[in-house]
């Protein structure tokens, strides 16, 4: 694992973790990889070794403030600030170690990648990847109700809400919590908004351990949320891969096959894997077995072992043939 | 010549092709007619090839059945279809003359989707299509085309509406296992909703009716080739011809803009010509105008819509209302018909046809929102009256949602010029 820094446009340094293919095997394909928020990319290894092993050279990203990336922890300067980093990342590497670049990455991670394709575009990529993407600021997308989903639904769609489903005492120890009174004063006060508004659950002592980030300004949250998750997943024309765990916290199990179907073109090359039992951290285990075969469908040759294997057996056959 | 049975037909007259003759569908007096042509064997094309030569034009009002014939020779091309047929071929003459069984095959040779007059004149639309220059070949219709230097139709008849009841009558239909819907408690509804688009997409029109996915769902399941079809699937066959335009939607006329509106005035001239027909036929006497049009045109149109699915999972669905005596029973008994949806505003938002549709207000295509009055107080009215139309607002929401996907991944994109 090599560790790079790469300038963003306003001079902070960003932390990118690549982890190479077979180093007699270049890898073809680079993966960038964004982390969940909250998170770095110390969580991923496990992920990027697994497509490393399989040919491909994956690169998790931290975003800015968060592991080894320099930033102020928890914020951001403007909204919109993480999709930008985004494409300063794809343009160091597009000019320094220029490859093909599949995009993707893990809950509000997504998010990120989702926002950079509706502002730059997809033709810098050759394809997309999608683990339990963090869609939480619409009402369809989640799985539990907050409390504040009947006042929205009442303001969206002009009626009463038919059910509430609050989230049970399980699912509220990994949910984070928004403090709503912070949220209106920072849309309506713009000085506001870099104060913390979302805390994210766990203890402190082990948050730092992890190195973790749990309180998130207004303009953080703002950066990576995407209302129009719609729009961006249509406009989408390269090889996507969505999964999920069935049993994730946040989002409506029923979300990414209705996204699967309504949002992505018909003819489009996608796939939807929702895996059973999987929560919205441990799905990142499911990813490592799906992601390097979907990654090896498309753009992959067959792995080393493999390839030394049918070198052997070819030299085998072309030995007994001159016996023969 | 070579004589097929197959599940699609795609003829293009620009390619080279030999002479050909194509049947989809099936006949039921082969027998009967190997013994009056004296023609032996088990060969189908000897069989359709003598069939041609004697009767030639004339030739659906011997072969009985349900189908639809391709005849080619080198200097002609004739389409034919049996009495109330429930296959359909569809054709355009526009970019060299094409014939198809896949409609969204068939709109990727034309530029001009009109995904409204379909919408307006629903099972009204005769031999219309929703693509300008494709035209469907209706039941009991021939059309015969001069191929040998510049192409011409010479030739196009259709049989009378009592001569193709005639016909049918006849026709004794082959073995086949009925498909009985489960119980509503039983479906999935979130297959369901999910089959809406894709199905839309393979048919290239707008879906009406969730009961054509849950249709499509079932048949995906079975094993059967030849399927029956049962009554319960005639139920939610669009009633738009049933009542003038106006009466039958008032309900939801605040979601159309005018621009749709306009376009109204093609259904009034084209009930305005079959209340004539109507008034000039001899049923008038039996049967009241809203029946008279049921029993010739909705109900026909609904199972070739019906056939086409089963045509999408390679199946022949054996259809017992081509039969007068059967029709005419059912169209009779359209009042005892149950208003039930499958979905319901209490379900799930995400996967729940009612709460989709007030979402295209945010997330709906741009030629969606430049149709259709779709805020969230107009819809949240129309959604109103689910509790005493179900199925009717269902009907509209699933119109909507599945116009607002083919205008976006359609056969094609439409533009604000194609309205």
């Amino acid at each position: 694992m090599n560790t790079l820094m790469i300038p963003a446009r306003d001079g902070t340094e960003l932390a990118c973790h690549q982890y190479e293919a077979q180093p007699d095997r270049p890898a073809q394909t680079r993966l960038l990889f964004f982390h969940g928020g909250s998170f770095n990319s110390r969580r991923y290894a496990n992920l990027a070794k697994a497509c490393a092993k399989q040919g491909f050279e994956m690169v998790l990203c931290d975003w800015r403030g968060h592991g080894e990336s320099q930033g102020t922890a928890g914020t951001c300067d403007y909204i919109g600030q993480l999709e930008d980093d985004v494409a300063d990342i794809i343009s160091y590497f597009e000019s320094n170690q220029p490859m093909s670049l599949v995009l993707g990455g893990h809950s509000l991670g997504s998010a990120i990648c989702l926002r950079y394709i509706k502002k730059y575009g997809q033709q810098k990529l050759t394809g997309c990847y999608f683990i339990a993407p963090g869609i939480s600021s619409n009402l369809e997308s989640v799985r539990y109700d907050g409390p504040g989903s009947k006042a929205s639904f009442r303001l969206r769609f002009w009626r009463k809400k038919p059910s509430f489903n609050p989230a049970p005492e399980a699912a509220l120890k990994h949910l984070p919590k928004m403090n709503n009174r912070k949220f209106l004063m920072a849309i309506m006060l713009p000085f506001l908004r870099h104060t913390k508004i979302m805390n994210f659950p766990g203890s402190a002592k082990m948050a730092k351990l992890e190195g973790r980030v749990t309180d998130y300004s207004f303009n953080l949250i703002a950066s990576v949320s995407i209302t129009d998750y719609a729009q961006v997943f249509r406009q989408i024309k390269l090889p996507i891969v969505l999964i999920c765990g069935e049993a994730d916290e946040m989002l409506n199990p029923l979300f990414l096959p209705t996204v699967y179907q309504w949002h992505l073109g018909p003819t489009l090359d996608k796939q939807l894997h929702m895996l059973p039992k999987l929560n919205h951290m441990s799905v990142i285990n499911g990813a490592s077995r799906i992601l390097p075969q979907w990654l090896i469908d498309r753009w992959g040759q067959a792995p080393v072992q493999e390839q030394e294997q049918e070198q052997e057996q070819e030299q085998e056959q072309v030995a007994q043939e001159q016996v023969a | 010549m070579m004589a097929d049975i197959q599940s699609d037909i795609w003829i293009n007259i620009d390619s080279p092709q030999s002479e050909s003759c194509h049947l989809l569908g099936y006949l039921t007096n082969e027998a009967a007619l190997r013994e009056q042509l004296n023609v032996s064997g088990d060969s189908l094309n000897v069989l359709l090839d003598a069939a041609f030569k004697l009767w030639d034009k004339q030739v659906n009002q011997h072969l009985l059945g349900d189908y639809v014939i391709v005849y080619k020779t080198n200097q002609k091309l004739l389409i034919t279809s049996s009495a109330r047929a429930s296959y359909t071929l569809y054709y355009q003459m526009d970019r060299g003359l094409v014939l198809s069984s896949d409609l969204t095959r068939m709109s990727k040779v034309v530029s001009e989707p009109q995904f409204m007059r379909n919408m307006v004149l629903g099972p009204l639309a005769d031999n219309q299509t929703p693509f300008e220059g494709v035209s469907r070949l209706q039941g009991g219709e021939t059309r015969l085309w001069q191929i040998s230097g510049n192409v011409e139709l010479t030739h196009q008849a259709l049989l009378s509406n009592e001569q193709q009841s005639a016909l049918a009558q006849q026709v004794r239909l082959p073995e086949a296992m009925p498909l009985i819907a489960p119980a509503l408690a039983d479906t999935k509804l979130t297959d369901l909703f999910n089959r809406l688009p894709q199905l839309a997409h393979q048919l290239g029109q707008p879906i009406s009716d969730a009961g054509l996915a849950h249709f499509d769902q079932l048949l995906s399941a079975t094993d059967a080739q030849m399927i029956l079809l049962d009554s319960q699937w005639l139920n939610a066959r669009n009633r738009i011809g049933e009542q003038r335009f106006e009466q039958s939607h008032h309900w939801c006329k605040s979601v159309f803009k005018r621009r749709l509106s306009k376009s109204t005035a093609q259904l009034k001239a084209t009930q305005k010509t079959l209340a004539t027909a109507y008034k000039a036929s001899s049923a008038n006497q039996s049967q009241s105008f809203n029946q008279w049009l049921d029993f010739n045109y909705v109900l026909p149109a609904w199972c070739q819509l019906l056939q086409d699915i089963a045509r999408l999972h390679g199946k022949v669905l054996v259809n017992p209302f081509l039969q007068p005596a059967k029709a005419l029973n059912l169209v009779m008994q359209v009042k005892a018909q149950p208003p039930q949806g499958y979905f319901s505003l209490e379900q799930a938002s995400i996967n729940n046809v009612l709460d989709a549709m007030q979402r295209l207000f945010y997330m709906g295509e741009k030629n969606t929102n430049t149709l259709f009055k779709l805020d969230p107080v107009t819809t949240r009215s129309v959604l109103k009256q689910h509790q005493n139309k179900p199925r009717q607002v269902e009907q509209l929401c699933i119109k909507l949602l599945t116009f607002d996907y083919l205008s976006r991944f359609g056969p094609l994109t439409l533009s604000q010029s194609h309205f």
